[in-house]
């Protein structure tokens, strides 16, 4: 069995399009957001995520549905809900075991889902289950990402966030450190989102290489091309997204506008901080740690 | 499909071990070294006196005309190999603080209250720091000659003797002293140039020394005639780029002059030019943001020449915490070819504009020990490569609260710079020698110094710092 990759970043970090990328290398198959993390079993992950609804659900759904129907219509999704309902005593490592068979035993799970990172220990009990995996650490600056947040959930008209988005930044990212500190030899390694998209080709292939999967021409056009798996839609109307509803509206790449992915200043007044306060002292050594400026 | 060795080492803290572990690479391989583990001895030199508590500057080495010469605490003095004490060469005079440089002192940490002291006529040495020590056959002249630069309140001076004598000062017309700065740490034979630059400074955090960024353009200096004194910038200010910074290092390697910048948010940048009769030379970017670990690398500590690469040491400080308390960051070494590619030997793995790097060694940063946040001296000698680190150890254990210290400095050999053994662990037993600052070797032998931080081993034992004196230097020699 290959090892799986886990891409581990905060919501609104590129993890959609790196993920999306990463899961078309023909050795690999990229898992919508599975949330698998979020307890020991199958229920405890269920009833855990069930309250951010589709968001939380529909990822694990349709990735049920497309292992045992082979399609993500309405029937697939009714069977994959009685399917995690039929198993709550299910182990994260069975249900992960399971799906390894489903996308076959040679395939590298590429999986991203945030809800990783909102504490240390779903972070560890992913490397419970597996020792071996390989874990990108993908960043995105602060500030950007923290704008990113509040239009998404502007969009989605939830209104203004109970907490301010840098600290949800930071706590991420701080749990990532810490959890990064108790893998064994080459298995963190960290990219600033933006290098990567800036120049995807350049930087697939480094990634290729760390992971030791083929890094040939085919593999890397293979993996600029997100569009073509199967979860790169808006999905059946029960279980919708399973990931970033803006990538899922339109999967396909624009190049020319990800080579164009300014990072603004780490000084200076943020827009959504009252009385143009800046990011703090710890967000900025941390973002300077990850080569912004 | 092209493989790479799986490596690691890359946490934050920079404790885990490097690279090619998946594939069982040995992480202390046999090295085919002229000194291995157990070949140094210390020799029966006493510190000489002028290490106060706290000295900066605290150690550079150098054989000169079959003399080992020692820059520490603000003397110079030279000792025959086997002689048992030391002789003077030089001592810096004390002088009166004056207003202009009252601020600095106060910044340094050299005084509390600099306005006070400069109405009370309080001394302080002229200069706080020496070193290092590079040894140059200037144009016309029929010797070789050393020099040693130094750090100070009134401008960084280069002192320069001619014989086994004394030291005195040289001129330094060409570089007026608001351009040469405070410290004058930096300085390189590149040929039949001398160079010299101006880096950061350093003052006291806590017993540990941290360099004091700048945010002037970097600047590099160079002579032909150092001797008399005839000085010109052979880099444009900033190298025409807007680089601001104190050099820390300069180097000589395969036809090019290189520059080392330090940069305390985005890490170090590394310069390299081919000298030539005109001036300024054309100086390009080598390693940009501390080859790409950022804020963990705004500091190149040593560098060294073997074979046909030029050998670099990065690093954070002696804390292993930088700006803003940036860190923890553990010592990373690297390599430059002839054609201006890098190779990480020592080091987190990480993708870059440059490639993917792994440590070839198999080590990561601090040669797989977290402690080891500096590499503070390189030294090529009888073709392998030798590193001494500064440990942050027993200074953690201390902090904690622990019964008991333990770590201490390290020495690591390398025939080629990718197999690495050590020579010298946790202080040879003694978790107070925290770093090894200096190094160097002729065809007869190969020295090196061990400091020791008394005021630790006091502090260990429930006494006052104030009881046990400042620091200590131990000279080993081996081969």
């Amino acid at each position: 069995m290959r090892e799986p990759l886990f891409i581990v970043a905060p919501p609104r970090s590129y993890t959609s399009v790196v993920g999306g990328m990463l899961g078309q290398h023909p050795q690999a198959y990229g898992l919508p957001e599975v949330n698998l993390s979020h307890g020991d079993t199958l229920g405890d992950m269920w009833d855990s995520v069930i309250v951010a609804a589709n968001f939380g659900t529909a990822g694990i759904l349709r990735l049920l549905a497309q292992i045992n129907d082979s399609r993500q219509d309405e029937a697939a999704v009714v069977r994959a809900r009685q399917w995690i309902l039929r198993r709550p005593h299910w182990s994260a490592k069975r249900v992960f075991a399971y799906i390894q068979d489903g996308v076959g035993p040679d395939r590298m799970m590429v999986e991203k889902s945030p809800r990783n990172t909102f504490n240390a220990d779903n972070l560890r009990r992913l490397h419970q289950v597996f020792p071996g995996a390989n874990f990108l650490h993908l960043t995105r600056h602060p500030r950007t990402q923290g704008k990113s947040v509040l239009d998404l959930m502007k969009s989605y008209g939830e209104g203004k966030p109970s907490t301010d988005p840098e600290k949800n930044w930071h706590r991420s990212q701080k749990n990532i450190l810490e959890f990064a500190r108790e893998l064994g030899p080459g298995q963190y390694m960290q990219i600033k989102g933006e290098m990567l998209l800036r120049d995807p080709k350049f930087y697939l292939r480094q990634i290729c290489q760390w992971l030791e999967i083929d890094d040939g021409d085919a593999a890397i056009e293979a993996m600029l091309h997100p569009e073509t798996s199967p979860f790169a839609n808006i999905g059946p109307p029960s279980a919708p997204f399973g990931n970033d509803p803006n990538f899922l509206l339109n999967p396909v790449l624009d190049f020319g506008r990800l080579a164009k992915i300014k990072e603004p200043p780490l000084e200076g007044p943020v827009e959504w901080k009252p009385d143009e306060g800046a990011l703090s002292l710890a967000t900025r050594r941390m973002a300077r740690q990850f080569g912004y400026a | 499909m092209v493989k790479t060795p799986k490596t690691a080492g890359g946490t934050a803290s920079g404790s885990s071990a490097g690279a090619g572990a998946r594939r069982g690479k040995a992480a202390k391989a046999p090295v085919d070294a002229p000194l291995a583990a157990g070949g140094l001895h210390p020799l029966p030199l006493a510190t000489p006196a002028g290490l106060a508590p706290g000295a900066l500057g605290s150690g550079a080495l150098a054989v000169f005309r079959g003399r080992l010469v020692l820059a520490a605490g603000g003397a110079l003095h030279a000792a025959a190999p086997d002689a048992r004490g030391w002789e003077p060469l030089f001592a810096t005079p004390w002088r009166m603080l004056t207003p202009n440089v009252a601020e600095t002192a106060e910044k340094l940490g050299f005084v509390e209250d600099g306005a006070a002291a400069a109405a009370m006529g309080v001394q302080v040495p002229q200069d706080y720091a020496l070193g290092p020590l590079v040894a140059f056959q200037g144009r016309g002249e029929r010797k070789e000659s050393l020099y040693c630069g130094t750090s100070s309140l009134w401008g960084g001076r280069l002192l320069r003797a001619t014989g086994p004598g004394r030291f005195a000062e040289a001129p330094l017309a060409g570089i007026a002293r608001e351009r040469r700065g405070e410290a004058l740490t930096a300085l390189a034979a590149a040929g039949d140039w001398l160079l010299a630059a101006p880096g950061p400074v350093l003052h006291l955090t806590e017993r540990r020394r941290a360099p004091l960024f700048s945010d002037r353009p970097a600047r590099v200096f160079g002579s032909r005639t150092p001797g008399v004194g005839h000085w010109q910038e052979v880099a444009l200010p900033g190298f025409g780029a807007g680089v601001a910074g104190g050099v820390t290092a300069l180097a000589f390697a395969h036809g090019h002059a290189y520059a080392a910048v330090a940069g305390p948010d985005r890490g170090f940048e590394l310069w390299r030019a081919a000298p030539r009769d005109e001036v300024p030379w054309d100086w390009t970017r080598v390693i940009d943001r501390g080859g790409h670990r950022y804020s963990h690398a705004p500091v190149v500590t040593a560098t060294a020449v073997l074979g046909d690469h030029l050998y670099l040491a990065a690093g954070i400080s002696e804390s292993g915490f930088g700006k803003d308390h940036a860190g923890p960051a553990a010592a990373e070494l690297l390599r430059v070819a002839p054609d201006g590619g890098w190779e990480l030997l020592v080091g987190r793995p990480r993708f870059s504009p440059d490639g993917l790097k792994v440590p070839l060694s198999g080590l990561g940063p601090g040669f797989g020990d977290g402690f080891n946040t500096l590499v503070q001296s390189l030294v090529a000698w009888r073709g392998a490569l030798y590193a001494g680190t500064r440990n942050a150890r027993a200074d953690y254990d201390l902090r904690k609260g622990a019964a008991e210290l333990a770590g201490g400095a390290a020495l690591w050999v390398s025939a080629d710079g990718v197999d690495w053994a050590p020579v010298v662990e946790n202080g040879a037993g003694n978790p107070a020698m925290t770093a090894i600052p200096a190094l160097a070797g002729d065809e007869a032998a190969f020295y090196a110094a061990g400091l020791t931080d008394l005021a630790m081993l006091a502090a260990a034992a429930g006494m006052a710092a104030e009881e046990a004196g400042g620091l200590e230097l131990e000279i080993w020699r081996g081969g």
